[in-house]
C-alpha cells in the first residue's frame, strides 16, 4: 500500500478517535455505543470470514480455494476487534446498566451471570479461543505454500470442526453478552442465530467486494467471473436466511404479544425509529433478494457492487438498531459526524489490518490439493 | 503427493466403475423379478402393523377421541407428537433432493430417489394424526379448507398456525411429489424400453410422458429440475417453521420461544437423515447396491447427523439458559419440570439419544461401521420422537394453575395408531422398491469416471 494511502487511512482513525473522545465528554453513552457498533460489525466480518473458510474445509469444497487468501486476510482484523473490546470493557459502567442492579429484582436475580468478573472472564475466553483457532487455520494454510504438504489440509479440516463448535457457542454467548445485555430485562433465544445471520452475510459481502477489486490484479489471476457469481449466489441465499431469522424473531414476539418481549420492538417501531426499522428489512433482504434474483444480475459486476454496498449499509443499520435505542433514552435516532466517522473508520481500520495481513504471504494457495479444481471452475 | 490427497478428497462416487448398461441392468433387476422371501416377510409385517393401526383408527372414529389418554390439561400428546415426528422425517428427502443439488453435492445422486420417496410417504403418515385429532373426520374438509358451507358459522381460522400448517404441508407434498415424479421420468423411460410384458410397457409408456432421450428433452428436463430444486429449497425451511409456530405462537412456557423455527428445522433434518440412513442400510444390503450406495455415502450422512445433532444440542442449551436468564418463574419451572419432573425420563432419553450418542460419529471408525450406524439411526429416531413428546406433554401437563395439573398416560389405541403409521410407511416403501428404481440411474451415470474424463477431454 502506498504510504499516502496509509496516512489517509490512519488519519481517518485518528480523527475518529478524537471525535469519539470529544463526544464522550458530552454524551458518553453515544460515544461508547459507537465503539460497540464498530466492534460488533468488525467482529462479525472476522468470525464470518473464518466461518466461510472452515465451511470450505469441512465440506471439501474446492471452488473458493483460489480466493481463500482474502477471507484469510480478513481474519487478520481480529486484533482490531480485540482493541475495540477493551474500550467497550472500559466503558461498561455507562453501557450496561446491569452493572448497577440495585433495587431491580430481576437484575439482582441475574447477577450470577451478569457480573463484571464473569463478564470479563467470558470475553477473555472467547477471544483466546478465537485467536488460537483462527491462528492455527491461517498458519496451516500458509505453511502449505512453503512445503506443499497435504497434511495441512487435513489438519485444517480438524481445526475447522473445532472452530464450528467454538464459534457456535461463543458467538451466541458473545451476542448475549455484548448486545442483548444492553437491555438486560429482555431475552430472545434466537438472538445468537440472528447475529450470526447478519455477521455471515456481511463477511460474504466484504469478501465479494474485495474479490471484485483484487481479481484485476495479476496476483489473483486465477479468480474468474464465475467465482464472483458463486459468491453472489451465496449472498442471495444468506440474505434470505437473514430475513428468515429476522422474521422468526419478530413474528413470534409480535404474535404472542407478551409485554416482557415486545419491550424490545416497541421503541424501535415508534417515532423516528420506525422508518429505520423498515429500512433494515429493505436493505438486508428486499434489495439483495430482488437485486440478485435474476440470472444476469449475479454476473453484472457494477450492479453486484451496488447491491453489496446496500447490504453493508443494511448491516450497519441492523447493528445500529440493536445497539443505539437503549442508549438513547427515549431520544430519536441520532446520526451525526461521530456515527459517520465511526463507520468510515471501520473501513479504514479494516483496510489497514487487511492489507498488512494480505501482503505478507503468497496470494494464491497454489499448493492446496484442490487449487487446480478451483481454478478450473465452470458454471 | 497431491494425487494421493485427491484420491482421499475426491473418491469415486460409484465403486468399480461399472459400464452404463450394467447400471441399468442392476438397478432395474429388482423390478423385473418376483420378490424373494425376505421382501414378503417384511411386507407382511408392515401390512400387519398397518392393519392394527387401521383397526385402532376405526375404533377411534366409531367411539370418539375419548379413547385416547388426553384430558383437559393435556389436550395434545401422542397424536401431535407423531404428526411432528413424521413431518420432520420427510425433511431429509427435500434437503438431499433440493439443497444438496443446488450446492452441487454429487454424492446425493445415489440416494436422492429413495430419500424423496421417503419424504412423500412420511408426509402421508403425518397427515393421519391431525385428521384423527379433529374428531369428526368427515367434516375434515370444512375444518381445514376455506369452503363456503351451509353448516352454520363454520369457517377456518386464518389466524391459526394450524391452518397455515394445512397450506404449508399440502404445498410441500405437492412440490415433493412433482419433483420426485419429474426426476423419475428418464428412468421410467428406461424401464419402458426394457419392458417385455405389454401391460408393463403400457403403464411405463404413460408414466414416461413420451420421453425420447433427445437433447431437447434433456435440456427441458434439466431446466425444470433446477426450478423445482429452487422451489423446494424454501420448503425445507418453511414447513417445519410453520410446524414450530403451532407451539411458539402461543404463550405457554416451554412452547413460546423465538429459536423454535430454526431449531425445528435442524431437528427435522437430523431425524430425517437418520431415517434415510436406516432405510438405505437395509436397501443396499437386500438389493446388493453396495457399489452405488457406498460406505462413503453412509459416512457423509453420519456427518450430517453429527452436525444437526449438535445444532439441536445448542438449541436445547440455549433454551435452558434463556429460561433461567429470563427471570420468569413460569419459564424456569417449565424447564426444571422437564429435566426433573415426572416426565424426566423422556427428557433424558431425548438428550442422550440426540446430543450425546451421535458424538461417536466424530470417529471415522464408527462412521464406517454399519452395525453402529444402524443402532444410532434407531437411537436418533427414538430421541427425536421423545423430543416432540417432551416439548408437547411436559409443557402442558403442569400449566400456570397447580389445581389443573395432571398426568398423561397413553392408551393402547394411541400406541396402535403409532405402530400403524410405521406400518403404512414401510408398506409404501416396500412397494416402492418393487415398482420403481431405487437409484436414479440417469443421474448416477453422470457421476461416473467415464463421464468426467470425457468432459475434461472435450472441455480443456
Amino acid at each position: 500500500m502506498s504510504s499516502a494511502r496509509r496516512t489517509l487511512l490512519l488519519s481517518v482513525c485518528v480523527v475518529t478517535a478524537a471525535m469519539l473522545l470529544w463526544t464522550y465528554q458530552q454524551q458518553p453513552q453515544r460515544a461508547l455505543g459507537n465503539v460497540l457498533m464498530m466492534l460488533v460489525i468488525l467482529l462479525g466480518v472476522v468470525l464470518g470470514a473464518c466461518f466461510f473458510i472452515a465451511l470450505q474445509y469441512l465440506m471439501k469444497g474446492a471452488w473458493a480455494v483460489v480466493l481463500r487468501r482474502i477471507p484469510e486476510a480478513l481474519t487478520g482484523l481480529l486484533p482490531a476487534a480485540a482493541a475495540l473490546t477493551v474500550i467497550v470493557w472500559l466503558g461498561h459502567a455507562q453501557l450496561y446498566h446491569w452493572v448497577h442492579p440495585h433495587g431491580d429484582v430481576l437484575l439482582e436475580g441475574k447477577q450470577v451471570f451478569l457480573n463484571m468478573p464473569f463478564f470479563t472472564l467470558r470475553l477473555l475466553i472467547y477471544f483466546s479461543l478465537w485467536f488460537l483457532i483462527i491462528g492455527r487455520i491461517v498458519k496451516h494454510s500458509r505453511a502449505q505454500d512453503e512445503d506443499g504438504s497435504p497434511t495441512h489440509t487435513f489438519a485444517n479440516v480438524r481445526w475447522s470442526a473445532a472452530y464450528m463448535i467454538v464459534f457456535a457457542l461463543s458467538y451466541s454467548f458473545a451476542s448475549f453478552d455484548l448486545v442483548m445485555s444492553l437491555e438486560p430485562h429482555w431475552f430472545s433465544t434466537i438472538f445468537g442465530v440472528y447475529n450470526f445471520a447478519g455477521a455471515f452475510l456481511s463477511a460474504l459481502t466484504v469478501t465479494t467486494l474485495l474479490v471484485i477489486y483484487y481479481r484485476r490484479k495479476d496476483c489473483f489471476k486465477d479468480i474468474q467471473p464465475v467465482h464472483v457469481t458463486f459468491l453472489a449466489k451465496l449472498i442471495f441465499a444468506f440474505c434470505i436466511f437473514w430475513a428468515y431469522i429476522w422474521f422468526s424473531q419478530f413474528m413470534l414476539i409480535w404474535y404472542s404479544n407478551i409485554p416482557e418481549e415486545t419491550v424490545y420492538f416497541i421503541p424501535r417501531m415508534q417515532g423516528a425509529w420506525r422508518p429505520l426499522f423498515f429500512a433494515n428489512l429493505a436493505l438486508n433482504w428486499l434489495v439483495p433478494f430482488l437485486g440478485l434474483l435474476g440470472y444476469r444480475a449475479k454476473r453484472n459486476i457494477p450492479w453486484l457492487v451496488c447491491v453489496c454496498m446496500a447490504v453493508l449499509a443494511g448491516r450497519a443499520l441492523d447493528v445500529y438498531l440493536m445497539v443505539m435505542p437503549p442508549l438513547s433514552h427515549g431520544h430519536g435516532p441520532q446520526f451525526g459526524a461521530v456515527e459517520l466517522l465511526s463507520l468510515a473508520s471501520i473501513a479504514a481500520l479494516g483496510l489497514l489490518f487487511f492489507k498488512r495481513t494480505l501482503h505478507k504471504h503468497p496470494l494464491a494457495p497454489t499448493h492446496d490439493p484442490l487449487f487446480q479444481e478451483s481454478a478450473q471452475l465452470h458454471e | 503427493m497431491v494425487d494421493a490427497t485427491l484420491q482421499i478428497l475426491r473418491p469415486p462416487l460409484v465403486e468399480g466403475n461399472p459400464p452404463l448398461a450394467q447400471i441399468t441392468d442392476e438397478v432395474c433387476q429388482p423390478l423385473e423379478r418376483f420378490p424373494g422371501k425376505a421382501w414378503w416377510l417384511a411386507f407382511l409385517t408392515a401390512l400387519s402393523a398397518l392393519g392394527l393401526g387401521t383397526v385402532a383408527v376405526i375404533y377411534l372414529i366409531a367411539t370418539g377421541v375419548g379413547v385416547w389418554g388426553l384430558n383437559n390439561t393435556v389436550g395434545w400428546a401422542f397424536d401431535i407428537t407423531n404428526f411432528v415426528f413424521w413431518v420432520g422425517i420427510g425433511h431429509a428427502g427435500t434437503l438431499i433432493s433440493a439443497i444438496l443439488f443446488l450446492l452441487r453435492q454429487k454424492w446425493r445422486t445415489s440416494i436422492n430417489r429413495a430419500a424423496e420417496a421417503m419424504t412423500i410417504f412420511a408426509v402421508c403418515c403425518a397427515g393421519i394424526f391431525p385428521l384423527m385429532h379433529m374428531g369428526r373426520v368427515w367434516f375434515g374438509a370444512y375444518w381445514m379448507l376455506p369452503l363456503p358451507n351451509a353448516l352454520g358459522p363454520l369457517w377456518v381460522n386464518f389466524r391459526s398456525p394450524l391452518l397455515w400448517d394445512v397450506f404449508a404441508i399440502s404445498t410441500y407434498l405437492t412440490i415433493s411429489a412433482v419433483f420426485w415424479f419429474v426426476g423419475l421420468i428418464p428412468d421410467m423411460a428406461a424401464i419402458r424400453d426394457r419392458a417385455v410384458h405389454p401391460i408393463r410397457k403400457a403403464i411405463f409408456s404413460i408414466l414416461a410422458l413420451g420421453w425420447n432421450g433427445s437433447n431437447r428433452a434433456w435440456s427441458h428436463y434439466e431446466k425444470l429440475y433446477l426450478i423445482l430444486a429452487g422451489l423446494s429449497t424454501p420448503l425445507v425451511l418453511s414447513v417445519h417453521t410453520i410446524v414450530s409456530f403451532d407451539f411458539a405462537t402461543s404463550v405457554i412456557p416451554g412452547w413460546h420461544t423465538t429459536i423454535f423455527p430454526p431449531y425445528f428445522v435442524a431437528g427435522a433434518i437430523f431425524s430425517g437423515f437418520a431415517m434415510v440412513l436406516m432405510l438405505l442400510i437395509i436397501t443396499r444390503k437386500v438389493l446388493s447396491f453396495e457399489k452405488y450406495i457406498t460406505i462413503r455415502h453412509l459416512e457423509a450422512m453420519c456427518k450430517v447427523i453429527l452436525v444437526t445433532g449438535m445444532m439441536v444440542g445448542l438449541a436445547y442449551s440455549t433454551e435452558f439458559f434463556i429460561a433461567w436468564y429470563s427471570g420468569n418463574l413460569y419459564e424456569r419451572y417449565a424447564f426444571i419440570n422437564r429435566a426433573f419432573g415426572p416426565f424426566a425420563f423422556s427428557y433424558w432419553i431425548m438428550v442422550s439419544c440426540n446430543v450425546l450418542s451421535p458424538q461417536i460419529f466424530w470417529f471415522k471408525r464408527f462412521r464406517q461401521n454399519i452395525p453402529v450406524m444402524f443402532v444410532m439411526t434407531i437411537f436418533v429416531n427414538i430421541g427425536m420422537w421423545f423430543e416432540r413428546f417432551v416439548i408437547i406433554v411436559t409443557s402442558l401437563h403442569r400449566d400456570f394453575l397447580p389445581s389443573s395439573w395432571s398426568m398423561y398416560r397413553p392408551t393402547w389405541v394411541e400406541f396402535a395408531i403409532l405402530i400403524g403409521s410405521f406400518g403404512l410407511f414401510f408398506t409404501l416403501f416396500l412397494l416402492f422398491v418393487r415398482v420403481l428404481p431405487v437409484i436414479n440411474m440417469a443421474e448416477v451415470k453422470t457421476v461416473l469416471k467415464e463421464g468426467k474424463e470425457e468432459a475434461h477431454g472435450g472441455g480443456h
